[in-house]
Parts: structure tokens; C-alpha cells; sequence
């Protein structure tokens, strides 16, 4: 039996590439980082993973979206179970959030640790809800607001902590490198909500956002090979 | 994260004491050398005991004594790494 014409094509290859590099990347990190949190119970650490976790599984929804509009694009109507594409878009979206708001919580619990609730369910709650108001409503202006509220609140607590630190120690590049990430997947998101509509700069996008990943991968790996490497030495 | 931050290193002074008593020391000279308050401390012990970095063991007097164990050794040596990771991603 011969493979659909969209499978064969270069948008499918791009996009198997791009969305397995992400997924391996964030899952290593994901349980890479297990050992640590497990020993330290650092509350930080535990929504870090969760951020990467949710990351992985957005862009497994992304994939299998983007794949749905390209087997419509290229091979014309196919069978599809009814509401499946529907469901897909609604857990992206659902993911999509549940990754900002785990991000956000990693990165404030050191500034608003006091305030935010010690339980997360609630965010598992309020991203349904809003999923579910941007896919009745189709307005995926909804998501986009939150997110960029949120990615404002985060960049705001990051300059907040460099100005207030008395060592005036230099702005950490991760939170440029969160911002951006969550960046690339509210637009990730939005072009599936809206197809085409960063058609001219997705590869731009792919690009940058692989190198995000694969970044942050590389600082976990050499944080935990050094000290492995340092142990290693102290049994020789 | 001061609190947070101050977290982990009280622990890892916590371990580091035992560790440096031949890996036993009685509990009130732990809490004299942690300086902690009484109740802080207990809930320390508490913690890393449910936590199994710390057991109970007793001397030939049958005196109550603690010791690290073999997770508690862990956390004293991946104690760097994780405030390294702490840092170097902003957490």
C-alpha cells in the first residue's frame, strides 16, 4: 500500500525532526534531573521538571496537529474520527498553559513562595477552563493574553531580583531563555489555532527554538557529569 | 528563596556535622552545633529522618545515637550540584 502523499514530503520530515528533538530533549531533562529533586525536595526543581514534562507532551500535540493539517493540506479529505482534531487543539492548548504556569510557578516560588498556594491543582482547573472558553469561543486571543501576561509577570520578577540582589550580580540568561521558550510555544500554539499564521517565519522559529532546547539540555548534562566526573576522581 | 536557599544548606550542615563525628553523634550535641531552636531542629530531624538520610542507632551504653545513611551520604555529595543547578538556572 503506498504512503499518503504527505508523509513523503518535506514539511512531514521537518516536523518529525523538530518535534522529536524537542521531545527527547525535554524528557531527558525531565528525568535527568529526577536524582536531584528527589534528594533536595526543592519545590523549584519539582516545577522545573514539570515545565519540561509539559513542554514534551505540548509538542507531541503540536506534531500530531500539524500532521492532521498536512494530511488535509496534501492529500485532500481524509478520515479523521469526529472531534478528534478538536480534541487535540484543546489539549495543546490545555498543555500549552499548564507549561507556562508550571514555568511560572518554578521561577517565582523564590519571590512569591509565600503567596502561591502550595497545591497545583487548581492551575490543572483553570487551564480546562480556559481551553475549553478559547476552543467554544474560538478566540485563541485568550491564550495568547495569559501567556504573554504571565511571560511578563516572569521577565518582571527576574529584573526585580537582578535590581534588588545587592551583589548587582549579572541578570541571569535563563530568564531571557524561559521567556523565549514559552515565547516560540504561545506561537507554536497560535499557529495551530490559526494555520498560517507564522508560515513565512516557521523555520526561523524551529530554528531558534530547537537551539533553546538543545541549550538548556547541554547545562543540565554538564551540571550532572561534572559532579559525577568529581566523584568518579574521588574513588580513583 | 532565601528561606528555600537557607533550607538546603541547614540539611547539608545538618549531615555534614554527623558525617564529621565518625558518622555518630548524639542528638543534643547536633542541636548545639546546628543552631537551630529546639523546635526547628526537631522538625529538621524530623524531616530527614522520614526522609531516610538519617537513622537511629544506640551505643554500647544503649544511648541514642544518629548516623547518616547511605541516601544521607548522597545528599553531602550531590549537595554542590544542586546548588549549582539552583543557581545556574535561576530557580
Amino acid at each position: 500500500m503506498p504512503l499518503p502523499r504527505f508523509l513523503m514530503g518535506p514539511e512531514f520530515l521537518i516536523e518529525l525532526i523538530y518535534s522529536v528533538v524537542v521531545m527527547f530533549s525535554c524528557l531527558v531533562i525531565y528525568f535527568k534531573t529526577r536524582e536531584i529533586y528527589n534528594l533536595s525536595s526543592y519545590k523549584s526543581i519539582k516545577y522545573f521538571r514539570m515545565t519540561f514534562l509539559f513542554f514534551a507532551i505540548s509538542y507531541f500535540l503540536r506534531f500530531f496537529s500539524r500532521v492532521i493539517m498536512l494530511a488535509l493540506a496534501l492529500s485532500g479529505p481524509v478520515f479523521l474520527p469526529i472531534g478528534l482534531s478538536s480534541l487535540t487543539t484543546l489539549l495543546l492548548v490545555y498543555t500549552g498553559l499548564m507549561t507556562t504556569f508550571y514555568l511560572f510557578y518554578s521561577i517565582s516560588m523564590k519571590k512569591l513562595g509565600k503567596i502561591l498556594p502550595e497545591t497545583t491543582d487548581y492551575l490543572h482547573v483553570l487551564a480546562v477552563f480556559i481551553s475549553s472558553t478559547v476552543m467554544f469561543l474560538n478566540l485563541a486571543i485568550i491564550y495568547v493574553g495569559i501567556s504573554l501576561l504571565l511571560l511578563l509577570i516572569m521577565l518582571f520578577l527576574g529584573y526585580s531580583e537582578y535590581v534588588s540582589s545587592e551583589r548587582k550580580k549579572s541578570l541571569s540568561p535563563f530568564s531571557i531563555v524561559y521567556f523565549l521558550l514559552i515565547l516560540f510555544l504561545m506561537l507554536n500554539i497560535f499557529d495551530i489555532l490559526t494555520p498560517g499564521f507564522f508560515m513565512g517565519v516557521r523555520t526561523m522559529i524551529y530554528i531558534a527554538s530547537l537551539f533553546l532546547f538543545l541549550l538548556i539540555l547541554y547545562k543540565v548534562l554538564k551540571i550532572l557529569r561534572v559532579e559525577s566526573n568529581d566523584r568518579k576522581k574521588k574513588q580513583t | 528563596m532565601i528561606e528555600k536557599r537557607n533550607r538546603l544548606k541547614i540539611i547539608y550542615d545538618i549531615l555534614n556535622m554527623i558525617r564529621n563525628h565518625n558518622n555518630s553523634i548524639k542528638p543534643t550535641p547536633l542541636l548545639r552545633y546546628s543552631n537551630l531552636s529546639s523546635q526547628s531542629f526537631t522538625s529538621y530531624l524530623g524531616e530527614l529522618m522520614e526522609k531516610g538520610f538519617i537513622a537511629e542507632g544506640r551505643d554500647k551504653k544503649n544511648r541514642k545515637l544518629l548516623i547518616l545513611t547511605e541516601k544521607g551520604f548522597d545528599y553531602l555529595q550531590k549537595y554542590k550540584i544542586i546548588t549549582k543547578f539552583v543557581d545556574d538556572f535561576n530557580l
